[in-house]
């Protein structure tokens, strides 16, 4: 039943994948990759992964999403049909990626990875008895203890985020510059 | 063909990359590059996720990866959307092929 339920909502992820990947209307194609992150973050919470399902969900569904479907209403595109690149080019690139998921796909059935070949009750360990503080209590201990390995990556990405934070700042800040330049240029020749 | 269905989520994540570069390489809207680009690092961190769900119980290795993933994810959705807005700005387009010169 749990593994029915979990193909189920990997069905709906790819489905919605398709859609969005598919779409020629660009804020559709917004909301079936909405969707998708949604669903996501449903399979995460299947799973029992809490933590990840409620950061798919804040950080996705109420972030990313939200500034795409902003940037897509800025950059009025909201009107336009979405143009793909020319016929040839599309054979081309699905037989790629065709080869690439059959490849994959050959390699896996393949693989001599113990943890691939050894492990056919998987998905019996779905469902485990861990309550959501306890779960998220063992992250916080794990990522900011200074006997494990994960203090030092964790400290890295929150100053990547910030470096990030300033460095959108300023882009948006000296594009703002150079088009009051170009403006006030094209004012002088005129 | 057991081994398929006991790790699916394996087949799930890949066709999830497989769409993602397809979109990537189909679309000329650069927004939509994006959006390919999101469903790329999705499954990348689903992957993650799931294999230390699944194996590897003495770690959580994979749980950091995927953190570290979705920082990735959204420091590329807040960079990309910033040049995609200034590129915007300068061109009036989003076009990607119109942006094999970017300086103004």
């Amino acid at each position: 039943m749990n593994q029915v339920m979990i193909i189920l909502i990997e069905s709906i992820v790819i489905f919605f994948a398709i859609l969005s990947t598919f779409s020629r209307n660009l804020f559709r194609s917004g909301i079936y990759l909405l969707s998708v992150f949604f669903f996501i973050s449903i399979f995460y919470f299947v799973l029992g992964l809490n933590y990840l399902g409620a950061v798919q969900l804040i950080i996705y569904v109420g972030g990313i999403i939200i500034l795409l479907i902003f940037s897509i209403f800025l950059t009025k595109n909201i009107d336009k049909k979405l143009i793909f690149n020319s016929n040839k080019f599309v054979i081309l690139a699905s037989c790629l990626v065709f080869a690439f998921f059959c490849i994959y796909l050959f390699l896996f059935k393949h693989s001599k990875a113990e943890v691939l070949q050894n492990k056919p009750d998987a998905v019996s360990l779905l469902f485990e008895n861990t309550s959501e503080t306890e779960e998220i209590r063992n992250y916080g201990q794990s990522f900011l203890d200074i006997n494990q390995p994960y203090l030092v990556p964790m400290e890295v990405t929150s100053l990547l985020l910030l470096i990030i934070l300033i460095g959108c700042i300023l882009i948006l800040k000296n594009g703002n510059n150079l088009s009051t330049n170009k403006n006030n240029k094209h004012v002088d020749l005129h | 063909m057991s081994i398929f269905i006991n790790n699916h989520f394996l087949i799930f994540t890949t066709t999830l990359f497989s769409l993602g570069v397809l979109g990537l390489l189909l679309k000329k809207n650069m927004i939509s590059v994006l959006m390919s680009l999101e469903l790329i690092l999705n499954s990348a961190h689903i992957n993650f996720a799931c294999i230390n769900k699944f194996y590897m119980h003495s770690n959580q290795l994979g749980y950091m990866w995927t953190i570290f993933i979705i920082t990735i994810s959204v420091v590329e959705a807040g960079i990309g959307i910033a040049l995609i807005y200034q590129f915007f700005k300068l061109k009036n387009s989003v076009d990607i092929n119109q942006a094999s010169s970017i300086h103004h």
